[in-house]
């Protein structure tokens, strides 16, 4: 019982895109959103959670790439995360917090 | 309709990431978990190996002595630092390391390293030194690989792959963790009901789907842990990397103390430390402190060498068995040994316990033989479920519309089924031929692991021109009993060992070991003959077989009962 052909994605170039999606943009996603939360909150717990916690959120945003349908969608939220991150980490590598 | 639709389309795509995920990841998969069950017991397969017992911790190591070997083979020691201690195993050695030295003077007497000279007495390096005579054993690190257990760990992470086998391993074990939650996911709605499920006798596809999808339940909690640990392990890189490059700008120092507490980072004072303390005397004084619990190991950490600011710390780690948490460190200055930090056994803050409990989980460091025994289990479990899965995936695709692929099909399935019953047969046949084979022979470690290699890849080949599923499986598992059963009398006859003199001698490791595998043969051998190829082929194509959710299965379900059996057989078919 392989899955129904009819709910996949035919077009190669949205398979390609949705792969790079889930390995590439996730990966640099948790990063941000761990190193922003070690800016907010404190660096060292973070660094000792993010050995457990960066493969489980980065399986997250794996899963919620191919959950959402639309490719496209899925880079503009983890593109949003890692903008919202990057200002946070400016912020924090600046002294502002 | 429009939920039912967007229902549909969910879980025909998690199905579709499911099955690519998983096939992707299986062969590299079952090995890790097979070649990790039996890396479970690394040191007992070593010692096994070697004939020899467990040692304990010496006390009487004069580091003082280990220092000053180093000092008088050319290398300046001010500033560095330094780590020491004392390994246990089959070739015990006590080993002093440093990094190479990152400044560009020497700080206490102000010399600059220029010349090439120079360049030598500030490089790094880790002495092995006998602990008995002192000899320099190499002033590099030697991996000691040539031991049965310890390749089957190497092997369970890819090393023998070169550079590259760890980061797949890596990403095996990520894979690992995205198949199991998409699994989870799309095995949601009937993971209740298809849990007491089991239809033996319905089509070979259900067989498979039931065994894949019970056991991995089963298996949820122990799989979720070992994909995160293990993607850790392989992968730790990944994870510091980021941290190390943004935050902490480069500065390795300042992180590591931020993962391991016991490393404390200190700015050179730049002064001769005048007078100090005696390491052996200060160990000596600290081992007193733990006189009542079982110390496992011991390392010395000296920081800023030969500065006044110079500082030593000893971590002690307890035997894991009465104590989950067990670490301990203690620091004092060097220049009068007082003590400046402690923790203690039972205090352990967030920070540095992470990365112990991850090692606890992932080696089964915590409960003994019983947790062992557990994980061993658990670990077959596993390797079931991933057998089982692919061959959903092939019976799947014993369909006319599959027609084209049907040959390519079979000699994938075959050569899979080949490579890991094959496994299992190869790695009998490792612990056959450490056994055999003279001790004195030249390359003998070498010989022997390319003759598993063979051994392992004649099987395959073999599974490739039989073609025969049912044949493949039971010829390996025959094999596999018939080796596991010789194995103890081989030790016997090798050793003069028998497991019925092992235990009163105090060989516990080589009673052990013999007696697992002499159970392991005679289940296999028994799961060998059980099995029989009774299955009906899949039904033709039609409309109750397509992927629609909620479907239910027109064939009769058998009562939890009746098939109690049968489970332990089908899974223990497959290699425990």
């Amino acid at each position: 019982m392989p899955a129904n052909r009819k709910y996949l994605i035919q077009s190669g170039w949205t398979r390609f895109s949705k792969v790079m999606a889930a390995i590439l943009g996730s990966l640099l996603a948790t990063y941000a959103l761990h190193i922003a939360l070690g800016y907010l909150l404190d660096i060292s717990v973070i660094l000792n959670t993010s050995i457990y916690s960066i493969f489980i959120v980065w399986v997250a945003f794996m899963m919620m790439v191919y959950w959402i349908k639309k490719a496209w969608k899925s880079w503009a939220i983890l593109a949003l995360t890692i903008a919202v991150s990057s200002i946070v980490i400016y912020a924090g590598k600046t002294g502002m917090i | 309709m429009e939920e039912k639709q967007k229902n549909n389309r969910n879980y025909n795509v998690f199905f579709n990431t499911h099955t690519v995920s998983g096939i992707v990841i299986s062969v590299g998969l079952f090995v890790c978990f097979f070649a990790g069950s039996f890396a479970l017991f690394l040191d007992n397969i070593n010692r096994w190996e070697n004939n020899t017992i467990k040692g304990e911790y010496r006390e009487d190591i004069d580091f003082e002595r280990a220092l000053a070997l180093v000092k008088a083979d050319g290398y300046n020691l001010n500033d560095r630092t330094i780590n020491m201690g004392y390994r246990e195993g089959a070739n015990p050695f006590i080993y002093v390391s440093s990094g190479a030295l990152k400044v560009e003077a020497d700080s206490i007497t102000g010399k600059k390293y220029s010349s090439e000279r120079d360049s030598i007495s500030k490089s790094g390096f880790y002495f092995m030194i006998g602990p008995d005579t002192y000899e320099v054993r190499s002033k590099e690190f030697i991996r000691d690989r040539e031991h049965l257990g310890s390749y089957l760990y190497a092997l369970h992470y890819f090393e023998p792959i070169p550079v590259v086998g760890i980061y797949i391993a890596g990403f095996v074990a990520l894979f690992f963790l995205f198949a199991i939650i998409t699994g989870i996911i799309v095995h949601w709605q009937k993971i209740i009901s298809n849990f007491f499920t089991f239809r033996l006798k319905a089509t070979i596809k259900n067989l498979w789907t039931d065994a894949h999808t019970a056991l991995g339940v089963i298996g949820i909690p122990f799989q979720f842990m070992y994909a995160v640990t293990g993607a850790f392990y392989g992968l730790s890189l990944l994870v510091y990397l980021p941290t190390l490059l943004f935050v902490f700008d480069g500065d390795t120092d300042k992180m590591i103390s931020s993962v391991f507490p016991n490393i404390i980072n200190l700015e050179k004072s730049g002064e001769q430390l005048v007078e100090r303390a005696d390491i052996n005397k200060l160990t000596e004084s600290y081992l007193k402190e733990l006189d009542d619990l079982e110390v496992e190991n011991v390392f010395l950490n000296v920081i800023n060498y030969n500065n006044s600011n110079a500082h030593i710390t000893f971590t002690a780690n307890i035997d894991t068995e009465s104590h989950f948490f067990n670490s301990t460190f203690s620091i004092y200055r060097l220049s009068d040994g007082t003590l400046v930090k402690q923790k203690p056994l039972s205090e352990n803050a967030y920070e540095g316990s992470v990365l112990s409990v991850v090692r606890n989980l992932h080696f089964a460091q915590y409960g003994g033989y019983f947790i062992k025994g557990i994980y061993f289990l658990l670990a077959m479990i596993t390797c079931f479920v991933i057998i089982s899965g692919v061959m959903i995936w092939l019976a799947a695709r014993e369909k006319k519309m599959y027609e084209h692929r049907k040959k390519f099909n079979t000699y994938v399935g075959a050569i899979y089924l080949g490579l890991c019953l094959g496994l299992y047969l190869a790695i009998a046949f490792f612990f056959c031929l450490t056994k055999i084979l003279p001790a004195e022979m030249a390359n003998r470690f070498d010989i022997m692991t390319a003759m598993f290699y063979s051994f392992w890849f004649g099987y395959t080949v073999y599974a490739y021109f039989s073609k025969n599923y049912f044949r493949i499986t039971k010829n390996a598992l025959i094999a596999a009993g018939i080796l596991g059963i010789i194995i103890p009398v081989l030790n016997g006859i090798h050793s003069g060992l028998w497991f019925w003199k092992s235990l009163p001698l105090g060989y516990m490791d080589s009673f052990f070991i013999d007696v697992s595998w002499l159970v392991m043969g005679v289940i296999t051998l028994i799961a060998a003959y059980k099995s029989k190829p009774t299955h009906k082929k899949e039904k033709p194509v039609g409309k109750e077989h397509s992927v629609e959710r909620g479907q239910k299965s027109k064939i009769p379900v058998m009562s939890k009962e009746r098939v109690k059996e049968p489970i332990l057989v089908a899974r223990s078919s497959q290699g425990i």
